[in-house]
């Protein structure tokens, strides 16, 4: 599975990084690998037309493009692709719009390694 | 005139609480909360968000580098740079704003974070008269959370 | 759930099954029976035609014969008849035969048939006496068969015989015959028995059979009509709106009553939702809740997920007859949950709930909260109140809040705790209350007031959770920002005054103060229904520095809201005493020769008695009777300087919070001197304040009080 990190932090990409490769070690994940990294939406869109990743973890509040925004684009890419959002914002307007502009999940911050491997393992089971 | 109460200070509270405690499997708790003008009780790195709509003022969470180095090691992140530290920083600022907003509504709009290292430079504007300072302990830690935030009439 | 159902079915329908099993086989065997019998009966028929053929055949016999007698006396001879004769003897002698031992004979058309040997006796015994008759007769019949010509020996030898013993053999065949037929009968009357007794028991069964059915059947439409009716009640009583959704997004065909109620809208089934919903909420809910629905019946997002994103959770809903569109607000909580079939979400269960109740009463707490309470009547009282003084009372006030978010924020560094913590907030929010009350302002000092309630509360409590740490700085927050506001007032105030060159005339300090302190007894004893007279010289006042004269005023304060509620007693109490029925407080300043400045306040109440004051602490729960008596009189009185503690069994507004007393004993150590009590039991109590120019404060109780005997004391400054 080829996984897309995009968030506007360094050390939340790093951890979801970090996360997702130590779950294949431990055989908590299936083999996930990670395509990319980026810090904005517009980063995503050209990163996600280079790599073609199947599984897509998504910030919302983000510069250039947010992420909804992003989401829709994506989908509008690749109908298939699985996009996991991984936000703060907690408001349920917000959470809505991404779920119906293709979004599949919806992970808050802050979240534990378990949250995460978790949201990841509903995502990659389907 | 509908000011912040003390259940609407506790929701940014909760926010930093269960920040440290999903990301550390240690919670952060409460020092001691008070007012203050003018001189809010600044750290190394400062993260902040300003708050719009039916909402004015901005959010602040000020660590000492110490503090954030720590969160960091925990987190596994091995790159401590001053970069990475505003980064942390902010997103904590993020984190807990956004989360605030289930509480507070979606009329509650939020910036993304602004990463100050050393004193910011826009607080001598105050949203409120007084603004509320909670001194947040985490290990043996003091962070300060200052909610300069009032509500619109 | 198919599974399920085909085991319920099985079992609600077995006994009928079985019933019906029973029938059958039961209806098969009797046909069975029915076939074998009646073909018994055919063999019998069988049996009874030859037997009655033997009767035929005998008389037959003997009649060729005498046919071939006859003939031969005429000398003439037929062969046809011995022919016939032949034939007669033989079917006669197989078929006796056959009845005898069962066998083939030929039947009445020249066909085979079977015969059946007789079995019961009486048929046998017939047929043996024949068989005994004819076994000679036949061997008499046989020369006369065989012969060709005309042999009369042999013929007269059989045609004896015949004549001797023909009738007999008639009789046994005729016997015969009747035995069968009546054996026959009998079979046929049995049969005719089992056929009617099976008929009867077949109709037992199907009757039971139907009846069974029929119960069930009743039962089950019971159960069904039960369970209607029982959904139909519940439909119908629920305070909640309840119905189904369809994926047209249909309202189903059962909702409940309470609906038209709660939506406000004539519901019927199979009308489409989203055109009342669209009528009762605001464009922006609406297309958030068109977006969830539809996630909703879509199977992609996990359901966990998506209850928690319920955008009409709570919502606010507009009247739709709009006649009336100041109605009050209401709001409805509406929750859906998945009706899930093979992984298909099927219909949405939709519960409504009017919560206006709830949002509006924590509403309203929340505007209560934040209410300013600068009214009409306040500016007023600004504008009355001696400007120096309101900037005085302002400039404390915003010192002592200062102090008190001081003591907030350095909580932590001095690790106290929470008792002494509030203890020290109340000192302040009292000193404040007590000066708003002079001043008249009682606005603050109601918003005073409620902030010592809320401290009493804390102090209560040994661990405050986050939210009552929280709720310092917010009612201190609030306090500054009404004292802020007043500041604004007062300012503009003061420029009007100035710009229209009418400055206010300048009072005394001790002219204020005696104003203050008269509007303040005045009040008091009001609250108290008290009766009191307040003498004041306090010109003295004029001549100590303002800060001190303020202190001085706070402790007059304190000092006449002691007296009012703990000292003067009820006019009816002090008529039993024999006192007049004013109380009396006196306050006065004096100069000792020495140049110090003493500050008294004097009241003719009951006096300050250490057995009330023990009574108080055991009542208070906080000291045992024993801890009680093992203080001495001073210990006693000492205690009510102890922050918390008061005599009052109830607080009030006025006195009772246990503060007045530890805040004086703070300011007289904050201005520096010596406070004295002298009290004598039901005459008066007395506090003298000596001002010191540059001594240590103290309170002195030992070397005036209680030092020779206890509740006598006379000796007045």
């Amino acid at each position: 599975m080829k996984l897309m990190i995009v968030d506007d932090s360094n050390i939340i990409r790093n951890r979801i990084a970090r996360i997702a490769s130590d779950s294949f070690l431990n055989q908590k994940l299936p083999n996930i690998e990670i395509v990319g990294a980026a810090a904005s939406g517009v980063e995503a869109h050209a990163l996600f037309l280079k790599t073609r990743p199947e599984i897509v973890t998504m910030d919302l509040t983000m510069p250039e493009m947010d992420g909804v925004e992003c989401t829709t684009l994506l989908t509008q890419v690749d109908p298939q692709v699985k996009i996991l959002i991984i936000s703060a914002l907690s408001d349920k307007a917000t959470a809505i719009q991404a779920l119906m502009n293709g979004a599949e999940g919806f992970l808050y911050k802050p979240f534990t390694d378990d949250e995460l491997i978790n949201a990841l393992l509903e995502l990659v089971e389907e | 005139m509908s000011d912040l109460s003390e259940k609407d200070i506790d929701v940014f509270i909760e926010a930093v609480g269960d920040y440290f405690k999903k990301t550390t499997q240690e919670a952060a708790s409460v020092g001691v909360a008070y007012l203050a003008r003018n001189a809010f009780p600044m750290n190394d790195f400062t993260g902040m968000i300003k708050v719009s709509a039916d909402y004015d003022g901005i959010l602040y969470f000020s660590a000492p580098s110490a503090m954030l180095r720590h969160l960091l090691t925990v987190m596994k992140e091995t790159n401590q740079s001053d970069e990475n530290l505003l980064d942390a920083v902010g997103e904590i600022a993020n984190t807990i704003s956004g989360n605030a907003r289930k509480y507070f509504g979606e009329n509650m709009v939020i910036s993304i974070p602004e990463k100050v290292a050393g004193l910011p430079s826009s607080f001598n504007q105050q949203a409120r008269y007084y603004a509320y300072v909670i001194i947040i302990k985490w290990k043996h830690y003091s962070a300060s959370l200052i909610v300069d935030i009032s509500r619109k009439r | 759930m198919a599974i399920v159902n085909n085991t319920n079915t099985f079992n609600k329908y077995s006994g009928l099954l079985i019933a019906v099993t029973l029938f059958l086989l039961f209806n098969l065997s009797v046909l069975g029976l029915n076939f074998y019998t009646s073909s018994t009966l055919d063999n019998d028929a069988i049996s009874i035609n030859l037997a009655g053929r033997q009767r035929m055949l005998s008389q037959r016999t003997a009649k060729v014969l005498l046919t071939i007698q006859v003939d031969a006396a005429q000398g003439k001879f037929n062969d046809k008849n011995t022919a016939e004769l032949k034939k007669v003897v033989l079917l006669f002698d197989a078929t006796l035969n056959a009845f005898k031992s069962g066998g083939q004979v030929l039947g009445g058309d020249e066909k085979a048939v079977t015969l059946n040997k007789v079995s019961d006796s009486a048929a046998t015994k017939a047929v043996d006496a024949a068989l005994t008759i004819w076994q000679p007769y036949k061997q008499l019949l046989t020369p006369v068969i065989n012969s060709q010509v005309v042999e009369e020996s042999s013929l007269d030898a059989a045609t004896d015989y015949a004549r001797d013993h023909n009738l007999k053999l008639l009789t046994l065949m005729n016997d015969l015959t009747t035995q069968l037929e009546k054996n026959t009968k009998a079979k046929a009357g049995n049969l005719k028995l089992i056929q009617t007794i099976a008929l009867v028991l077949s109709l037992l069964l199907f009757g039971n059979i139907v009846f069974n059915a029929l119960r069930k059947l009743r039962a089950a439409d019971g159960e069904i009509e039960k369970a209607q009716r029982e959904t139909t009640e519940i439909l119908n009583t629920v305070k909640e709106g309840l119905f189904l959704l369809d994926p047209e997004l249909l309202i189903g065909t059962q909702f409940s009553s309470s609906m038209n109620k709660i939506l406000q809208h004539d519901i019927s089934a199979k009308v489409p939702f989203m055109p009342i919903l669209e009528a009762l909420v605001s464009a922006e809910v609406f297309s958030q809740a068109t977006n969830y629905i539809s996630l909703l019946f879509g199977n992609k997002v996990k359901e966990n997920l998506i209850l928690s994103l319920n955008p009409l959770m709570q919502v606010r809903v507009y009247s739709t007859t709009s006649n009336n569109i100041a109605s009050a607000p209401r709001y409805l909580s509406f929750q859906f949950n998945r009706v899930i079939e093979d992984k298909r979400v099927l219909h949405l269960l939709v519960t409504v709930q009017d919560v206006t109740e709830q949002v509006t009463q924590a509403e309203e707490l929340l505007k209560l909260k934040g209410q300013s309470n600068i009214n009409l009547d306040f500016l007023r009282k600004l504008l009355e109140a001696d400007s120096f003084q309101l900037q005085q009372f302002l400039k404390n006030t915003n010192t002592g809040l200062s102090a008190l978010n001081t003591i907030l924020a350095n909580a932590d560094k001095r690790a106290s705790n929470h008792d002494d913590l509030a203890n020290q907030c109340f000192r302040i929010v009292h000193s404040i209350k007590g000066e708003s009350a002079a001043m008249g302002l009682e606005a603050i000092e109601a918003y005073a007031h409620q902030f010592e309630e809320h401290l009493s509360l804390l102090r209560k409590k040994t661990n405050w959770d986050t939210q009552e740490v929280l709720s310092l700085p917010v009612m201190l927050s609030a306090l500054f920002d009404q004292i802020s506001q007043i500041e604004v007032i007062v300012n503009a105030i003061q420029l009007h005054l100035e710009s229209a060159n009418t400055t206010q005339k300048q009072t005394s300090v001790s002219s204020s103060i005696s104003h203050n302190l008269t509007r303040l007894a005045a009040q008091v004893s009001q609250n108290q229904n008290k009766n009191v007279r307040l003498n004041l010289s306090l010109a003295l006042l004029d001549q100590v520095e303002t800060k001190t004269a303020i202190q001085l005023q706070q402790i007059g304060i304190q000092l006449i809201r002691n007296s009012i509620c703990h000292g003067i007693e009820t006019a009816a109490a002090r008529a039993a005493k024999g006192k007049p029925p004013h109380g009396e407080i006196t306050i006065s300043t004096q100069m000792t020769p020495q140049g110090a400045i003493h500050f008294s306040v004097r009241d003719d109440g009951q006096g300050i008695v250490p057995a009330r004051i023990r009574a108080a602490m055991v009542a208070s729960g906080r000291y045992s009777i024993e801890m009680v008596d093992q203080l001495t009189d001073k210990e006693v009185v000492k205690k009510l300087f102890e922050p918390g503690f008061s005599t009052a069994s109830t607080a009030d507004k006025d006195a009772g919070s246990g503060v007045g007393m530890d805040l004086i004993q703070s300011l007289v150590n904050e201005i520096g001197g010596e406070l004295k009590i002298d009290t004598k039991p039901d005459v008066f109590t007395q506090f003298t304040f000596r001002i010191a120019q540059h001594k240590a404060p103290a309170i002195n109780l030992e070397s005036n009080l209680f030092d020779s005997t206890v509740n006598v004391l006379e000796r007045v400054t």
